[in-house]
């Protein structure tokens, strides 16, 4: 009784009075965390001048600008993709100084900026998973710094894989062109379209045609980079909001496009990417990892600089 | 101890009428069922079965009662102090500095019941009605993860909160069957709120300047009461009542037509907010009774919490819990009667680790209550009175912190990174957030509780 009674008393004492301030488990962060404690499992990039060889996966992460003209307005629409490119070099045309190459190519992730009244597109990962693994070719003028690079053209067919890169694109979701490719049971991808509340507005269903090609020159023997060109062919064949349907014309932003390649296996001074150490980096380590990918190779997602397009105009 | 008295005495100074029953879920429906810890659902014998167990009102006289009841909230949340280089770059801007919580709400409200004989022999209607003196379908939302830094920037009590300014609206009947059982089903309603707009917007980029014309429709939403009471033995008396989920639910719908867009269908951004939720429950109650109809009640609620909706329609991942209730009644002659309650009620809210910040605490009730018969002007008059003190057994929340970070986006659980990292600035490496629960908080704090019915016999 005496117990009870004791308890009674204490657990009325407690609630009497307001809680007590207490310390949280987080420490000041300058102190602990930030990029260091990011890069724990990396191995430390530890590039030098030249490519020596360029066997190996590398990533290619694209940011392409454009200005859109859509419902009244003007602003820029960016779109960010990752790729990994698994590099075979040719042994037949290896020179002294200049490699070609051939590359597995894989979309493994795309992202696109905020549009007006802060609708924000997403592209599930399931879309880039769908897609089939495309050979490239690839140049390197010169494997020493500043040497030129081309890699040709990448063209991505979402939901009409058969088309040609000069056909016209379908308009019609019963087009026989048009393909389920993200089995989700409606026509060509889906897209969703979600508010400032991270609310899913609506969903597109489009097709999709996007031609890419690259130009650069190299950095050290792990990071190439330069202009991205591109042309995007995209139709809206249906969509459950009128908003989300109407369509856009695109021109060229006046801030440009650039793409970086990096490697990604832990060679010639690159991070390395292989988190199960299989032997391979797949598109799902990459994807996990895309904040400490981008901080790690010091690559930046700058918002929409709505001004300059409006200026161009 | 003085401070505890002074409180005590402040709340009886403050509530005039310290009068009965309300906030019926959190204390118990009227003065009887609260000076019991909230039960009674094999007891219940007035118009407040209607709400505890509607098989009651074939035990409840002719009877009209009114009732005021009051809640006097002294529960707080402290948060835990920020540690530096956690801040996004909007944090110092907010516009309210992120803050604890102190005296969650204090409320009040009047109640009505009626029960009458039907027409039919052994068959009663009741009808009950209470509402808050706060005012008719409040409500006030809030976010329970880092949106709510952009508005008060403070955490609330998910459930003793603002949940307990829900008004009641239920009608039921009860039959006895024989002797021995009684049965009765009811309905318990509230309102919904359907609002449409309309909004032409003259230009896109900015959503200042719109023409707006709005449309309000007004229903109700209902919920099943059900209950049974058995007595297999003069000295025993079995209670199982039922009653569905039911909140007050504000739907917006707002349809969005854009210049230059005049020929499309217009958009659509729908809206939904849940108010007063109170969660499907099943309560079994086992009393043992004298001859003087003194008793020793036990009794166990589920409630399930899992199916809760938080103030935005969204699910919260609540556990179902069960209540324990023990009381008794004791009936002096010609001093009437004297009540007493304990009950524990725990937390139907499980550690919040992650994102989200739904505060609640386990609760100790202690109840006490009496009520005498009297007669005056030749009128048959029974009064009743209750108070009821819940203690909030302190809780403290602690964050846990992730070896991988997620970016805030739906769907994530965990404490999340509002702000992508960027190499270029290391300001922007590791969490950033302005989530008011972090890096945690604490809660605790007590609610009293009083109410007085007077119940008219005719």
């Amino acid at each position: 009784m005496r117990r009870l009674q004791c308890f009674l008393w204490c657990a009325g004492l407690l609630a009497c009075q307001d809680p007590e301030r207490l310390e949280g488990h987080f420490q000041d962060q300058q102190a602990v965390t930030g990029l260091d404690a990011d890069v724990l499992t990396l191995e430390p990039g530890q590039a030098v001048d030249d490519i020596h060889s360029i066997e190996g996966t590398w990533a290619l992460f694209l940011q392409d600008r454009q200005c859109m003209h859509s419902v009244g307005t003007i602003t820029e629409s960016i779109i960010w993709s990752w790729y990994l490119l698994d590099v075979h070099e040719d042994a037949d045309s290896v020179g002294n100084f200049n490699a070609s190459f051939v590359a597995q190519t894989r979309v493994c992730h795309e992202e696109l900026s905020p549009l007006v009244l802060s609708l924000t597109t997403m592209v599930p990962d399931i879309i880039p998973a769908a897609q089939p693994v495309r050979e490239s070719t690839g140049y390197f003028l010169s494997t020493e710094q500043d040497g030129g690079f081309v890699l040709s053209e990448i063209v991505e067919k979402w939901g009409v894989p058969g088309i040609s890169i000069d056909e016209e694109m379908p308009s019609k979701p019963d087009d026989q062109r048009v393909v389920d490719q993200d089995r989700d049971g409606y026509p060509g991808v889906t897209f969703g379209v979600y508010n400032v509340l991270g609310k899913l507005a609506c969903e597109v269903r489009v097709v999709q045609r996007k031609r890419l090609r690259i130009r650069g020159h190299v950095v050290n023997s792990a990071r190439v980079e330069g202009e991205l060109w591109s042309r995007i062919d995209k139709v809206v064949l249906e969509s459950t909001q009128a908003l989300c349907e109407s369509n856009a014309e695109f021109k060229v932003s006046p801030n440009g496009s650039h793409f970086v390649m990096v490697r990604v296996d832990g060679r010639e001074g690159g991070y390395n990417f292989d988190f199960d150490e299989d032997g391979a980096v797949t598109c799902e380590e990459l994807n996990d990892n895309l904040e400490l990918f981008m901080s790690s190779h010091q690559l930046v997602l700058p918002k929409p600089d709505n001004e300059s397009c409006r200026a161009a105009e | 101890m003085r401070r505890f008295m002074r409180i005590a005495a402040l709340v009886g100074a403050g509530l005039p009428g310290l009068a009965q029953a309300n906030l019926f879920d959190i204390h118990g429906a009227g003065a009887r069922s609260q000076a019991l810890g909230g039960a009674g659902v094999a007891v219940t014998a007035d118009a407040y079965a209607t709400y505890i167990n509607p098989a009651g009102l074939a035990h409840a006289p002719r009877m009209l009662d009114m009732g005021m009841s009051g809640a006097f909230n002294r529960s707080s949340i402290t948060l835990m102090k920020r540690p530096s280089g956690y801040d996004t770059d909007t944090y110092r801007s907010l516009r309210n500095p992120r803050q604890d919580t102190e005296d969650d709400g204090s409320n009040m409200g009047f109640g009505v019941g009626l029960s009458v004989p039907l027409f039919i022999e052994n068959l009663t209607l009741g009808g009950l009605v209470f509402m808050p003196l706060s005012g008719f379908a409040n409500a006030d939302t809030s976010f329970s993860d880092e949106r709510q830094q952009y508005f008060s920037n403070q955490l609330n009590f998910e459930i003793t909160g603002d949940r307990v300014e829900g008004e009641i609206f239920a009608a039921a009947l009860g039959y006895r069957l024989a002797d021995w059982i009684s049965i009765g089903i009811g309905l318990l309603v509230l309102p919904e709120n359907s609002t449409n707009t309309e909004e032409y917007v003259k230009n896109a980029a900015d959503m200042s300047d719109m023409d707006v014309n709005v449309k309000l429709d007004q229903s109700a939403r209902r919920a099943l009461l059900g209950g049974v009471i058995v007595k297999p033995l003069d000295w025993l008396r079995v209670g199982l009542s039922f009653q569905d989920e039911i909140y007050f639910r504000i739907g917006v719908r707002n349809v969005i037509q854009i210049s230059g867009q005049e020929g499309d269908e217009p958009s659509l951004l729908e809206i939904t907010a849940v108010e007063h939720y109170v969660p499907p429950k099943v309560s079994l109650g086992l009393a043992l009774i004298d001859q003087r109809n003194s008793f020793i009640n036990i009794e166990t609620t589920w409630r399930g919490w899992s199916r809760y909706l938080n103030n935005h329609g969204e699910k919260a991942n609540f556990n179902d819990t069960f209540e324990f209730r023990l009381n008794g009644e004791y009936g002096f002659e010609n001093y009437g009667v004297l009540r007493a309650g304990v009950g524990y009620v725990p937390t139907p809210v499980p550690d919040q680790t992650g994102r989200t910040n739904y505060v609640d605490n386990d609760r100790l009730l202690f109840a006490l209550g009496a009520g005498r018969d009297f007669e005056l002007f030749g009128i048959d008059l029974t009064i009743d009175f209750a108070m009821q003190l819940q203690l909030l057994l302190q809780r403290d929340t602690y964050k846990k912190q992730l070896a991988q970070i997620p970016l805030c986006a739906e769907g994530v659980e965990g404490l999340c990174d509002e702000v992508r990292d960027d190499a270029a600035s290391p300001e922007t490496l590791g969490l950033q957030t302005g989530n008011p629960g972090f890096p945690g908080f604490s809660s605790g704090g007590y609610i009293l509780a009083a109410s007085i019915d007077l119940k008219w016999r005719f």
